[in-house]
């Protein structure tokens, strides 16, 4: 994984410096491609690559695209869950009707990504990889990673997909095939702070989504991440309001529990630790609240 | 790397040859193609100016790869309405609404919005301005390209080509 370090922008239209490139129509041709070529990394919507470069970083030597893999492309029931390929685009969430009916909190988180035009380009399995702003929704949605290399198949729980400093666990020759989510518990909140409300990166956003026994909050699970705040779930504050009744003292606590969990935010260009972690609060008190049905602003 | 890039543009098979891997889509179409509507702006997909239609889906042309575009289709403004003599009906509106000032982020701001009309033929004015978000305008403020989309919008014209029914351009004065 490439560590993203933006530079004071010099030669602002250069071209990006050369590299070798490679397309690959399956998973198993992406696989041998990456293998023939050790240096290689994949390429999927090229989003975050192309910024990378024109950001002053290094781009990979080699490339393998792996845009035209159909198979890796498509939004599928799975009983309970659904599958989404990491190829899918943000953009083609909203026509999946499996998406639009049962995981509402996906689209919300999606539709709150860059513009309809970056979101036509950038990849499910993309965002999941450079941890960023659609992750915290699919950790609340108690997302699966299921990688692919030479020796088979794994899944990955993608609340423990991330390491300490954000990064993900993840080898330049394992592909990400597909994210798989819960469709169990119906209601749901996301809430995302940042410096604007369109376009930008999330200084923190927190995804919700919980089921009701009456008045009482039955189960529930809330996913937490941002710039400078390596994505996490929030068992902790789960544990404070399951089987409760919501009220104000008790989002205050779920609030104060994610504040305590936000102790390790980092600097980042989008807001400094200190603010992250404050704002970690904020987001889970709102998001636990549009979940369950409160007022949340 | 070196690629000959064939792909359909506006209608047409081209091909672009002593392609580099890195470079952009905006950037073979502007230098490889001469087609110069997609304009360079933030080469970053933050401001939308370069936006174009891949397999009719508007996207930053600068954040994709020319050998990405291979055998696929991209459309651009050019395409929209009946070449240079009649304007489409997204065209007309913004005609009309004095909505292009200085006209760069113009070509970006309508095909963003072409494909929204595509979708949704009957946007709320919310949903313009949600769809509109990653378009950015230094000139005009956004009133009257909103104003304009949803005048579009309104006169059920919204389809991708011209349906023929709108006027031809008007000398200015």
């Amino acid at each position: 994984m490439t560590t993203i370090e933006l530079q004071p922008i010099t030669d602002w239209q250069q071209p990006l410096p050369d590299a070798a490139f490679h397309s690959a129509s399956s998973v198993d041709e992406a696989l041998a491609l990456i293998r023939e070529h050790p240096d290689a990394r994949f390429i999927a919507g090229g989003t975050t690559l192309v910024r990378l470069g024109r950001f002053g970083g290094n781009i990979p030597a080699t490339l393998v695209a792996i845009n035209r893999i159909a198979e890796l492309q498509s939004i599928q029931a799975q009983g309970e869950r659904i599958s989404v390929g990491s190829l899918a685009v943000h953009g083609s969430l909203r026509k999946s009707p499996e998406i639009r009916e049962r995981a509402g909190l996906l689209l919300a988180a999606a539709q709150e990504i860059a513009g309809p035009a970056v979101r036509n380009l950038a990849t499910i399995g993309g965002n999941v990889a450079i941890g960023w702003d659609l992750v915290p929704a699919l950790i609340a949605l108690d997302a699966q990673v299921l990688l692919r290399d030479q020796s088979g198949e794994q899944s990955v729980p993608l609340a423990e997909f991330y390491g300490p400093d954000g990064q993900p666990c993840l080898r330049p020759d394992q592909l990400i095939t597909a994210i798989s989510i819960a469709t169990d518990l119906p209601h749901y909140g996301f809430q995302k702070i940042a410096r604007r409300k369109a376009v930008s990166r999330a200084i923190v956003s927190a995804g919700v989504s919980l089921a009701r026994d009456g008045d009482r909050l039955r189960e529930l699970r809330i996913g937490l991440g941002g710039a400078g705040l390596t994505p996490r779930r929030l068992r902790a504050a789960e544990d404070l309001v399951r089987g409760q009744a919501l009220n104000d003292e008790l989002v205050t606590q779920a609030g104060q529990a994610a504040f305590e969990s936000a102790a390790d935010a980092r600097d980042d260009l989008e807001a400094l630790a200190w603010y992250s972690q404050e704002m970690a609060r904020v987001a889970v008190e709102r998001a636990l609240n549009e979940a369950a049905g409160r007022p949340h602003l | 790397m070196k690629h000959t890039i064939t792909f359909t543009l506006n209608g047409r098979a081209v091909t672009a040859a002593e392609v580099r891997s890195t470079l952009s889509l905006l950037e073979m179409l502007r230098d490889k193609l001469g087609v110069t509507s997609p304009k360079p702006g933030c080469l970053s997909g933050d401001c939308g100016c370069c936006n174009v239609h891949l397999d009719g889906e508007v996207v930053p042309s600068c954040l994709v790869l020319a050998p990405m575009v291979e055998g696929r289709t991209v459309t651009t403004i050019e395409s929209l309405g009946g070449g240079m003599e009649r304007l489409a009906p997204l065209q007309e509106a913004f005609y009309e609404h004095l909505a292009a000032q200085c006209g760069y982020c113009t070509s970006g701001q309508i095909m963003t919005a072409q494909a929204l009309l595509n979708e949704n033929p009957r946007p709320t004015r919310e949903e313009v301005k949600r769809w509109m978000a990653g378009n950015l305008c230094r000139c005009t403020g956004y009133y009257k390209i909103i104003a304009a989309i949803m005048d579009a919008a309104e006169q059920g014209e919204g389809q991708y080509a011209s349906n023929g029914k709108a006027a031809p351009i008007q000398a200015a004065g």
